[in-house]
């Protein structure tokens, strides 16, 4: 019989090895988790995503997340609406969202906000690219998410996210300090206020008064620069839709005009391609920019924070009225 | 072979052809040296090396190079 | 996949392990199985070239065993011309049109990957078979692995079939200590391009990319530039040949300390060495002995004497080889003009040989003295920083412009990268990071230099210290790499 100090326990050995070191880089990889990421939006969207129960679920870039307000249109359509759009959501994102937010419940209605410049914008990799895997549960969505969109890029990004963060060593303070309130751990909003905007609980941001810095970009829509990563996902997203008799609703929230006429015919061209893809993939599609539904006071710049499309709380309160109206008018 | 060995120390002094039997492995014969070595034995013993005899084993030493200018005279 | 990618990791992984699960008389049929997986992932339709090469130079192979005199070139005509298509179209059409004037709209042409490098292993191969150094290998598949084996296929090293077709055809056993040496290598390999290169990269984009606002800064631009091309290269080496240890698989090294060289000949002894072999065995003695190059030698000897007779053929050939080398980097005059260079000061640094030794003796200089070592090793340090203005710039006219404003407008300081794209958001932090990473590279490449094997040193340390070594290479990618400005990864994936 072979004792533990013979040939078998040599051979042991390595494994042991192997097995501890892994641990310990585990362990301190989700130390550094804990110093250094802080209290994100993400975590609290994404935690309201898996937790609330809603009938319209809002998905895309921060456009939605601000021009949209929740409680105002889940008054108006008589659904229960949770708005988890944000910014640096592309289409890989709203996809698992959606899935995510499918294990427990299935929404009516998806609303789909479609933003031309993701289309054509490759996603950084920065600390937005994993912050909304990071946060999902476990699942097999997640896994999935895992292969579509984690895998093909450096492993860092997933093995330590808090690597984003490395140069912030000088929060750990504050980290770990909001990290014990209850307002972290019952994930509520007060920490996402500030003097530019107000997080409500069912996802919307209320923008305040107050101009912010930007210029006019022009984004040249071009079929061979669409990202093909994100066409594929939203196509997922709008057949999930189709085969688990959810409604999907695109829409293109409104825009300065100045924003508008500064890109005119690239625009034009994004939203047209979009209505190829829903009378190709049998969803609505409302574009507020265009066509039938425009209202020009809707795109009066006054009621922009930014030229970029992001509305003042009352602008957005406004529009919900409007988009309300038009979204029970068609459906 | 002392012909040899007076070709390889005009070419490439400074190294022991007597006793080397690393002078390719050692970079102590680079491929200039070797092209200028080849060039000698072609004019001296009146052979043609083609690329496919330069090899570590026809160049090691002064008298691997011997036996490959005998093997090529025939 | 990239070889920062998870997917990367995961699928060596699970060749490494499945490698040594399976009977061991399958394991090359594992190894093709990932290595065609490896490829197929890269994109399907490059398959096709992957195949060709690889099926014209089997055939080819068989049929100069067999003695076939037509084989040899028809094959390497074949090989060869569908690199060149692929890779230099646009550029001799471009220069073409460009010298009539019109306006050209390059012609949309994939490039497979790794086509340069398995194009030289194919040719080498069939060159070996005809100069009967190897026999030729009858079985497709064991042909077919040599050709596609996926550590070495985006950026080599360039492998010889007598060297390698052994070693993935036989059997291998597990062996605890090989894996934990190849992963120090992979290790070691990360930490260069992650520490290293994707820092040193933001100041070479920043000052090759603005050469017409950041004027001057093109000393610093090339001396990262060799900071970063060389940890890149290297370090994806190091990566390569890890890989392969873990597999029981030795590749040949590609890089030997390069700036502790004392000469550019020497240079090109100690970087990217498989290719200067390749290039020194199948074009630099085929074309030095050739029967043009011959009776060229003769009419030097006539006219010039015996010494420079003998050496003039030698001089040429180097050229046309470097020309070849500048060739083989891109499809573009500045590289071409930067084979040349090389080729220049090697050909006449052969030319002159005999004189430097009588110079030398003339002026009392012992070329054996650490002060003399030192003054090459720097010289040569110089020489090759110049050649990067050809090797970087997207343009002769960049280079030369680039190279003027160096000596006339002399930079160092300044803000120059863009720090957005680094992890610290400060100048200074990524600077440091290049200094500490280049620091600890010169440490490890002088105890190389001065023969000690550092990673067989290491392995005979107790276990925790191997951890903790281990553990600080790991954690310094993470703590102190950046990311690569591109997702694609390494320079050399691209050729």
């Amino acid at each position: 019989m072979q004792n533990a100090k013979g040939k078998n326990g040599k051979n042991f050995i390595p494994f042991a090895v192997t097995a501890i070191f892994i641990a310990v880089v585990i362990l301190f990889n989700m130390v550094m988790n804990y110093l250094l990421i802080p209290y994100s939006f993400t975590r609290l969207k994404v935690h309201m995503l898996e937790t609330m129960q809603f009938n319209n679920l809002i998905l895309g870039s921060s456009h939605a997340g601000t021009n949209i307000d929740a409680t105002h249109l889940a008054g108006l359509t008589g659904r229960t609406t949770f708005n988890a759009a944000q910014g640096e959501q592309f289409p890989v994102d709203s996809y698992y969202l959606l899935k995510d937010a499918c294990i427990d419940q299935k929404p009516d209605r998806v609303i789909y906000e479609f933003d031309p410049t993701y289309w054509l914008t490759a996603q950084e990799i920065d600390s937005s690219y994993a912050n909304m895997f990071y946060e999902m549960r476990p699942s097999t969505e997640k896994l999935q998410y895992f292969f579509d969109k984690m895998w093909k890029v450096d492993f860092r990004t997933w093995i330590s996210p808090w690597y984003f963060y490395r140069s912030q060593f000088g929060n750990i303070g504050a980290n770990l300090y909001t990290k014990t309130t209850d307002n972290y751990k019952n994930y509520g909003v007060a920490t996402f206020d500030s003097e530019n905007q107000t997080v409500y609980g069912d996802g919307f941001i209320g923008v305040k008064p107050g101009k912010w810095e930007d210029e006019i970009t022009v984004r040249e829509w071009n079929e061979n620069m669409v990202q093909k990563d994100d066409e594929k996902f939203f196509i997922k997203m709008a057949e999930f839709c189709r085969d688990e008799g959810i409604e999907l609703v695109v829409v293109s929230t409104p825009i300065p005009a100045e924003t508008y006429e500064a890109g005119r015919e690239n625009f034009d061209l994004a939203y047209a391609h979009m209505t190829e893809l829903s009378e190709k993939y049998d969803f609505r599609y409302m574009c507020y920019n265009t066509g039938e539904l425009k209202q020009e006071n809707l795109m009066d710049s006054e009621k922009f924070a930014d030229w970029d499309g992001h509305m003042y709380q009352d602008a957005a309160h406004e529009f919900t009225g409007v988009f309300a109206g038009d979204l029970e008018a068609e459906g | 072979m002392e012909e040899l060995i007076s070709i390889l120390e005009e070419i490439q002094p400074d190294a022991d052809y007597e006793t080397c039997e690393t002078l390719i492995d050692d970079n102590i014969l680079d491929s200039f040296a070797i092209l200028s070595i080849i060039s000698e034995l072609e004019d001296e013993y009146d052979i043609r090396i083609t690329p496919a005899e330069i090899i570590p084993a026809n160049f090691n030493s002064a008298k691997a190079i011997y036996a490959m200018v005998k093997r090529l005279q025939g | 996949m990239s070889f920062v990618s998870t997917a990367f990791i995961i699928f060596v992984i699970l060749c490494i392990a499945g490698y040594y699960l399976i009977p061991k008389q399958y394991q090359w049929c594992w190894l093709l199985v990932f290595s065609y997986i490896y490829y197929l992932a890269a994109g399907p339709r490059y398959v096709i070239f992957l195949l060709f090469s690889t099926v014209i130079t089997y055939v080819g192979g068989l049929r100069a065993e067999q003695g076939s005199k037509a084989a040899v070139p028809v094959v390497l005509l074949l090989d060869f011309g569908a690199l060149a298509i692929i890779k230099y179209t646009n550029f001799v059409l471009g220069t073409f049109v460009g010298i009539a004037g019109i306006e050209f709209h390059e012609l949309d042409i994939l490039l497979p990957l790794g086509i340069s490098f398995y194009t030289f292993q194919t040719a080498g191969y069939l060159l070996d078979v005809y100069w009967k150094r190897c026999k030729a290998e009858h079985n497709f598949l064991h042909f077919a692995l040599f050709v596609s084996f996926f550590p070495q296929i985006m950026q080599g090293p360039i492998s010889r079939y007598g060297q390698l077709a052994e070693q993935l055809c036989a059997q291998h056993t597990l062996d605890i200590r090989r894996i934990e040496s190849g992963l120090y290598r992979i290790a070691w390999g990360f930490f260069k391009k992650m520490v290293i290169a994707d820092n040193a990269a933001l100041y070479v984009s920043a000052i090759f990319d603005n050469y017409m606002t950041l004027r001057g800064y093109g000393v610093l631009g090339v001396l990262m530039y060799s900071a970063q091309l060389y940890a890149d290269f290297s370090g994806g080496i190091d990566i390569v040949i890890g890989i392969a240890e873990c597999l029981d698989i030795t590749l040949a090294e590609n890089f030997r300390q390069p700036f502790f060289a004392t000469s550019i000949g020497d240079f090109w002894h100690r970087w990217h060495i498989t290719l200067g072999t390749w290039m020194k065995d199948y074009v630099f003695y085929p074309v030095s002995l050739s029967r043009w190059m011959g009776n060229f030698g003769k009419w030097c000897r006539k006219h010039f004497g015996k010494n420079i007779g003998r050496a003039m053929p030698i001089c040429v050939g180097n050229i046309i080889v470097f020309l070849v080398v500048g060739v083989w980097h891109g499809p573009a005059w500045h590289y071409i003009i930067y084979g040349l260079y090389n080729g220049l000061i090697i050909g006449i640094s052969g030319l002159l040989t005999k004189n430097f030794r009588s110079w030398k003796k003339a002026l009392k200089i012992n070329d054996k003295s650490a002060g003399f070592k030192l003054f090459q090793i720097v010289r040569t340090f110089v020489l090759v920083n110049i050649s990067w203005y050809l090797d970087c710039a997207g343009s002769v006219g960049q280079a030369f412009m680039m190279f003027k404003d160096s000596i006339l407008r002399f930079r160092i300081f300044g803000d120059i990268i863009d720090t957005y794209y680094t992890w610290s958001g400060s100048q200074e932090v990524t600077m440091a990071c290049i200094v500490f990473g280049c620091i600890v590279v010169f440490i490890h490449s002088l105890m190389k230099e001065r023969g000690v094997d550092v990673r067989a040193a290491l392995l005979d340390r107790p276990i925790p210290v191997r951890c903790v070594v281990l553990f600080l290479l790991l954690a310094s990618l993470v703590l102190i790499g950046n990311q690569p400005l591109s997702q694609g990864g390494f320079i050399y994936a691209n050729f």
